[in-house]
């Protein structure tokens, strides 16, 4: 599982126009097994290391599968290393997947074949020198087990892949196989980190950068059409880079750079995808992110995946979820449902469903870092909140504690001595209730939703190129595309109302309309199409509420004449006349009208936004001021268009509320968990 | 004064799930999945008490059989207005499972 931190910046996806670039998708597949599964690579090595000399553990493993099975599983999650597996060039062994598969096919239990790729054997390195990633620095980063080598290294691709083809001829004829998981927690780097490297980025090596360089000419088709983007004099494409710099001129460099590396990622998986595929077609493919685009950013270096461009690649996409992971303090009910709305939302996108890669099984240790007790009560709780939001494979991570590294001694659902705990007997008792109403389980829905929050990577390149923390102009404000959704969730939570997560590009792709109410936080950012799909959204009846400076920038980073951009304007009956940073981080705003169309607002209430404030001005009849700044400014505007209605709050509500429950009167929070 | 209730009254966003009582600190959370006439009904009880959950689900006029999942057993569930009643005490950190199936 790979580390979060608190002060995790938020994440992003892709351009729409990136999307639609895709090869076709794989068919939605439905499976007739609903597994409830545990890690269990045998014996005690931690993922993705292996016990050597698998032959000779048959009986100690064999009594482990019958300890799973006997508390209610009905699957094992091991894996392979491809370091171990192929040790020399076109030389297999895959003896722990061969031991494994015929001792749970004995047992009773399927297997789900996790493989790890990152973990590539040091012949790769010596065939092909010059693999290794390169950071944006121009240091190289070699590879200590991890991170590998580089898959745009035409010598690497096919190695890699040639790997994935010979494992899948090794397992199509077992009966227990049931599924893969051919990418855990993809990343461009991956178990790895230079900790002397300051603020890596990857990867700059010649390869990725050839093919960014293809990236660009599908994109732009010229190279003139490309200077003329990134005002830029590039004579040949062989001159064009990944930019490494922050300019005062444009920032559609970047903007290019983050969209290639979010569409490299799910190609790659892609890849992976059809070469395991066209061996074994009949089972399962997945693969998993370490958290939801909604807990990650598009800035970050070693490169963070877009779930819905993800859940287009394989029959089932999902998530890691370690609710306590290695913090004193657990996440509330709130965080993880939205984690898990945000996982379902994406895997709803494309398949009937989302998988659980990873579920937090035991305490979480990093270093000296330990998360409180993992009890029995936590783990019917996000097992039971994984299951009702359509979830349709659990894998509970891991049988034993892990054993080795930095995470030694934590994540374990039984003790690293073979005892049994009553965690164990928990998550066995809810397979076992699962198990026994499968059909039911596989065949449910989620009950649809009628609102959704958006999810726009756009938002989070506002700027271009920023350091991830600390502070200054150039500087990003940590969080704040995260908080704005996450406020906003967890103002909904109470409700009890189902709610989406939307890719913006769905809008964009008109397909708002199954929504009668679209959230849009921290709106900066947006595309032309998505404007379109927007503004034809309400005109055909949908309600639309926006924070502030709705489509301030185009989807190049170029400013809009008037905000909102795009003529939104002329849907939301107002425009903006000013706007600034508050000294307080603030901005304080007052219900001025009883507005009957937003039954619950009356004269005096007070609501509270953050870092913005936006004045906002009507610009039609119909629209109405329902809220002021404490200097008498328009602070929140309603109008109607066509058959639907807008409301503008010219503030970052969402993101104060997530980050300071006192305010912003979205409503009431939970207690923490 | 509560702005996201406002918004979905406003734009019309009907309730799957109705609380008869709401905890202090809104600590029952109430999860429904559908497959055909059948559903899923998933009650929580996220607080740091106990709570009686009395929850009434949405679904058609009808006979209706509830059934705990977890303890295998039939579950009274009396059809109310437009939808079925169902009603526990949860310790903290319960989850209630419930099938629900038409007679």
């Amino acid at each position: 599982m790979r580390f979060l931190g608190f002060a995790l910046l938020t994440v992003g996806l892709l351009l729409p126009e990136t999307l639609a670039e895709q090869p076709a998708a794989p068919e939605k597949k439905s499976a007739d097994f609903f597994p409830m599964a545990v890690w269990y690579g045998g014996g005690k090595a931690r993922a993705p290391m292996l016990v050597p000399d698998p032959k000779t553990q048959r009986q100690v493993w064999r009594a482990d599968l019958e300890k799973i099975r006997g508390l209610g599983f009905n699957a094992i999650r091991c894996w392979v290393d491809w370091a171990t597996a192929e040790p020399q060039q076109g030389q297999f062994n895959f003896d722990t997947i061969d031991v494994l598969a015929g001792l749970a096919e004995e047992v009773g239990l399927k297997v789900i074949i996790q493989v790890y790729a990152d973990s590539a054997p040091d012949w790769v390195g010596k065939k092909y020198p010059d693999s290794h990633f390169i950071a944006i620095s121009g240091e190289v980063m070699p590879s200590e087990s991890a991170p590998g080598f580089c898959f745009d290294h035409p010598g690497v691709r096919g190695a890699l892949l040639g790997f994935f083809t010979a494992l899948a001829e090794c397992v199509k004829h077992s009966p227990a196989f049931f599924a893969w998981d051919l990418w855990s927690e993809p990343h461009v780097i991956n178990w790895a980190s230079a900790t002397y490297m300051t603020s890596p980025e990857f990867c700059f090596c010649p390869y990725t950068r050839a093919r960014f360089q293809e990236w660009l000419k599908k994109k732009h088709g010229s190279l003139e059409v490309l200077n003329k983007s990134w005002y830029r004099r590039f004579t040949q494409w062989s001159e064009v880079e990944p930019p490494r710099l922050s300019t005062i001129l444009s920032y559609t460099d970047y903007l290019d750079w983050r969209f290639f590396i979010i569409n490299k990622l799910a190609e790659d998986l892609r890849s992976r995808y059809e070469s395991v595929k066209r061996v074994v077609p009949d089972r399962i493919a997945t693969s998993h992110a370490a958290a939801p685009s909604l807990f990650t950013s598009p800035l970050d270096g070693d490169g963070d995946p877009d779930d819905w461009l993800m859940a287009q690649q394989v029959d089932y996409w999902g998530t890691s979820f370690y609710p306590k992971h290695s913090f004193p303090v657990g996440r509330d009910a709130a965080w993880w449902g939205a984690l898990l709305d945000f996982s379902r939302s994406s895997g709803y996108s494309r398949a009937n469903g989302f998988w659980i890669g990873e579920l937090q099984a035991g305490f979480g240790t990093v270093g000296l870092h330990l998360s409180s007790t993992v009890t029995p009560q936590d783990i019917k709780v996000w097992t039971w909140s994984a299951l009702a939001r359509g979830a349709k494979a659990i894998s509970t991570y891991a049988w034993y504690p892990m054993s080795s590294g930095y995470e030694s001694g934590g994540f374990g659902l039984i003790n690293l001595d073979g005892s049994i705990t009553e965690r164990a007997r928990q998550a066995g008792q809810i397979a076992r209730i699962v198990a026994k109403n499968q059909d039911l389980f596989l065949r449910a829905s989620p009950t649809p939703a009628e609102v959704a929050v958006v999810y726009n990577s756009l938002s989070y390149l506002v700027g271009g190129r920023r350091a991830l923390s600390g502070a200054g102009a150039q500087k990003e404000f940590a969080g704040i595309e995260r908080n704005s959704m996450l406020g906003i969730y967890r103002a909904l939570f109470p409700s009890n109302v189902p709610v989406d997560f939307m890719h913006i590009t769905e809008i964009a792709q008109g397909k708002a309309g199954r929504y009668k109410l679209v959230l849009l936080p921290y709106p900066l950012m947006i595309s032309e199409a998505a404007a379109k799909g927007l503004a034809d959204y309400v005109r055909n009846g949908g309600a639309l509420m926006t924070e502030a400076r709705l489509a301030w920038d185009d989807e190049r980073g170029y400013a809009k004449e008037i905000i909102p951009g795009f003529d939104l304007h002329l849907i939301t009956g107002c425009r903006e006349t000013s706007v600034q940073q508050t000294a307080s981080g603030k901005a304080e705003m007052e219900i001025v009208s009883q507005d009957q169309s937003i039954p619950r607002l009356k004269p005096g209430d007070r609501l509270s936004g953050g870092i913005l404030a936006e004045v906002l001005e009507p610009s039609s009849p119909q629209a109405r001021v329902i809220a002021r700044f404490a200097d008498g400014t328009p602070a929140m505007i309603a109008s109607v268009h066509g058959k639907g209605k807008t409301l503008v709050a010219s503030s970052f509500l969402g993101m104060l509320y997530e980050s300071d429950h006192r305010f912003a009167g979205l409503g009431r929070r939970l207690p923490t968990g | 004064m509560n702005l996201t209730t406002g918004l979905l009254d406003w734009a019309g966003v009907s309730r799957p799930v109705e609380l008869s009582t709401i905890s202090p600190e809104h600590s029952i959370e109430v999860r429904t999945m559908e497959a055909g006439l059948e559903k899923l009904v998933f009650i929580f009880n996220h607080g740091s008490t106990t709570h009686e959950a009395s929850v009434r689900i949405k679904v058609p006029a009808g006979s209706y059989t509830a059934r705990d999942l977890v303890k295998e057993e039939a579950v009274t569930a009396p059809y109310v207005r437009d939808g079925i009643f169902l009603r526990k005490q949860l310790t903290p950190n319960d989850v209630w499972v419930l099938r629900l199936s038409t007679k």
